[in-house]
């Protein structure tokens, strides 16, 4: 069963965001502090730097942006996330697969998962509980509780050969057996991809070690 | 309809934009000062042929000095490098040429939207902090920066060129309007010209209200070196011992002058002073400290420019067209855009191939948005 794909610019994404109370601006700037980070790593640091610097700076951004609003940073075991006011929802971050933030196959988290993620996202199938996708929540909600609330991930992908990175936020529901990896969603949203000028430096080939810089013009009417 | 009137503050920009004197002109016309001094304050209006003279002289056409007032760039809001050598003449007419460029560009931008400016104000930083944090501002990380002109293009600054009277000055740039300038002489070397619009970046957002003087050009420099430069990618690539074979294939990385990387490597204390100044002298030895031979690095030219002429070209406005609306002639265009040899930028009506520009290899990326 494919998820549930919710594209930016319908009224259904709009609301979506609006739950979740993000803006496309936060989701910008989550994406661009996530590229940033990326580029950071040198060929002098380790081989998965890059992507571990991602991911520091997924949760971070998140944490820095959401927390002056009134969002508090929370460890689930060693899983780090952010929960809203309401404690209705958990955010948490993953790098995933090419097919993240695409339509068509669904993505994969390109790390494996272990049982406390398998744990926090079982009980994900059965949101929501009323059968409405984004329900109203009375103002005197219980507060998070790891056995109720679904865990959303963001996942993100920093795709070098488009200068993208693509983010979704989406609710998992399967890890599989085999690869570990969460691999079914119930829902995805799709946020706005991020463009970025500059390749990684750890290519080495010389030719590959710059990239353009895009420009874009626009024709005005009344000239 | 009145008749058009001479305007005399045009007879004295295009004297000095051409970097002329008062008395250097008035030996090229066989004129007095003191008529040229009367046509100039307006005291007395030059009759047809001495109007043709000094259109032919001055090469301008004789509707340029028909228009509306002139003046120069105001040079208080001028950074300019290398100003201590410069003479006065080659300032103003840099400063002139600059005015130039500003009707060029507003010319340009009633009839388009380019990116917006994204270059902030960071003088309350230290000059390296400021780099560092426009690297991030920009999601730079640690790359080397395959191009500055495109870069800075696409962060909203308008760059143009200052071409063969203009030896004497390395680059400058100002804010105008809330959009930054700056200006590259094409003279120097590509990794010089490179460093100098890093340098210029350095004021743009270090010093935007004022505050230069020598110590805000120590403070441009020490940002463009971080800026191009990154400690990350430096440390990176270093490997002991540098020998002098090694800094000149590793200074192709930045594409940066061997004697900048060689001093970037001293402040990061990757190399001892009595290193820095070995491979200094052996340098000079080599004539790197005035050029960098035997680069194969192709100069930076703009990117906007050539798309903004190919939009105009495909609604066959050629550029004898936009210098006739500026009422100059198209060579002022050229010295400012980088002598840009693309068909699209020249007066041929009807459809042609398009050449690349001499240095863009990646016209592809290239997005005009309808």
């Amino acid at each position: 069963m494919l998820a549930q794909i919710i594209q930016p610019g319908s009224k259904e994404h709009k609301h979506a965001l609006e739950y979740f109370d993000l803006s496309p601006a936060i989701c910008q700037e989550v994406g661009e502090k996530i590229i940033g980070a990326y580029n950071q790593a040198t060929p002098n640091d380790a081989r998965n730097a890059a992507g571990t610097y991602a991911y520091l700076a997924a949760i971070r951004s998140l944490r820095d942006i959401l927390c002056p609003e009134g969002w508090q940073p929370h460890r689930e075991g060693n899983i780090e996330m952010v929960l809203p006011v309401s404690g209705d929802f958990a955010i948490t971050a993953s790098s995933g697969d090419k097919n993240t933030g695409r339509d068509g196959r669904d993505p994969k988290t390109k790390n494996q998962k272990g049982s406390q993620t398998d744990a926090l996202i079982s009980k994900n199938q059965w949101w929501p509980p009323s059968g409405e996708l984004f329900p109203e929540m009375e103002s005197n909600d219980p507060p998070y509780d790891p056995d109720q609330t679904p865990t959303w991930f963001l996942l993100y992908h920093v795709d070098s050969i488009n200068n993208e990175t693509r983010m979704e936020l989406s609710l998992p529901i399967n890890i599989d057996i085999y690869t570990l990896r969460v691999d079914k969603w119930k829902t995805r949203i799709i946020l706005p991809k991020v463009m970025f000028d500059g390749t990684p430096i750890k290519r080495t080939n010389q030719q590959e070690l710059y990239s353009d810089f895009d420009i874009e013009i626009k024709r005005k009417v009344n000239e | 309809m009145n008749d058009p009137v001479f305007n005399y503050t045009r007879l004295k920009f295009a004297r000095k934009l051409r970097g002329l004197t008062a008395q250097a002109l008035c030996d090229r016309l066989c004129i007095t000062t003191r008529t040229l001094s009367d046509y100039e304050n307006g005291s007395a209006e030059p009759q047809s042929i001495a109007l043709h003279k000094f259109a032919s002289v001055l090469e301008f056409p004789e509707e340029f000095f028909f228009a509306g007032d002139i003046s120069p760039l105001d040079d208080n809001a001028v950074s300019f490098r290398s100003l201590s050598r410069m003479a006065a003449k080659v300032r103003d007419a840099v400063l002139h040429k600059g005015q130039l460029a500003l009707d060029l560009s507003e010319w340009l931008d009633k009839r388009f939207e380019t990116p917006s400016v994204a270059v902030p104000d960071l003088r309350h930083l230290t000059p390296s902090a400021a780099a560092e944090t426009l690297r991030s501002l920009w999601m730079l990380g640690d790359n080397p920066i395959g191009n500055m002109v495109h870069l800075l293009e696409s962060k909203g600054v308008r760059v143009f060129s200052l071409t063969e009277d203009c030896t004497d000055m390395d680059a400058c740039s100002f804010w105008k309007a809330d959009r930054p300038f700056i200006f590259l002489n094409t003279q120097k070397s590509v990794e010089h010209s490179r460093f100098d619009a890093a340098h210029e970046l350095g004021h743009l957002v270090l010093h935007k209200h004022g505050g230069i003087g020598k110590a805000g050009e120590i403070q441009a420099h020490e940002f463009a070196s971080t800026f191009l430069m990154t400690e990350g990618s430096v440390r990176a690539y270093f490997r002991i011992p540098p020998t002098l074979n090694k800094i000149i294939a590793d200074k192709c990385i930045w594409k940066v002058a061997a004697v900048a990387y060689v001093r970037r490597l001293k402040d990061l204390s990757l190399i001892t002073e009595w290193q820095y100044r070995s491979l200094v002298v052996e340098l000079s030895k080599r004539g790197y400290r005035k050029s960098e031979p035997g680069s194969v690095l192709q100069r930076e030219t703009s990117k906007l420019i050539p798309m903004l002429f190919q939009a105009l070209r495909d609604e066959g406005i050629t550029k004898q067209s936009i210098a006739k609306d500026l009422k100059i002639y198209t060579r002022d265009i050229d010295d400012l855009i980088f002598n840009l040899t693309l068909i699209s930028l020249k007066g041929v009506t009807g459809r042609g191939t398009i050449s690349a520009p001499i240095n863009s290899n990646k016209l592809s990326k290239l997005k005009l948005v309808k």
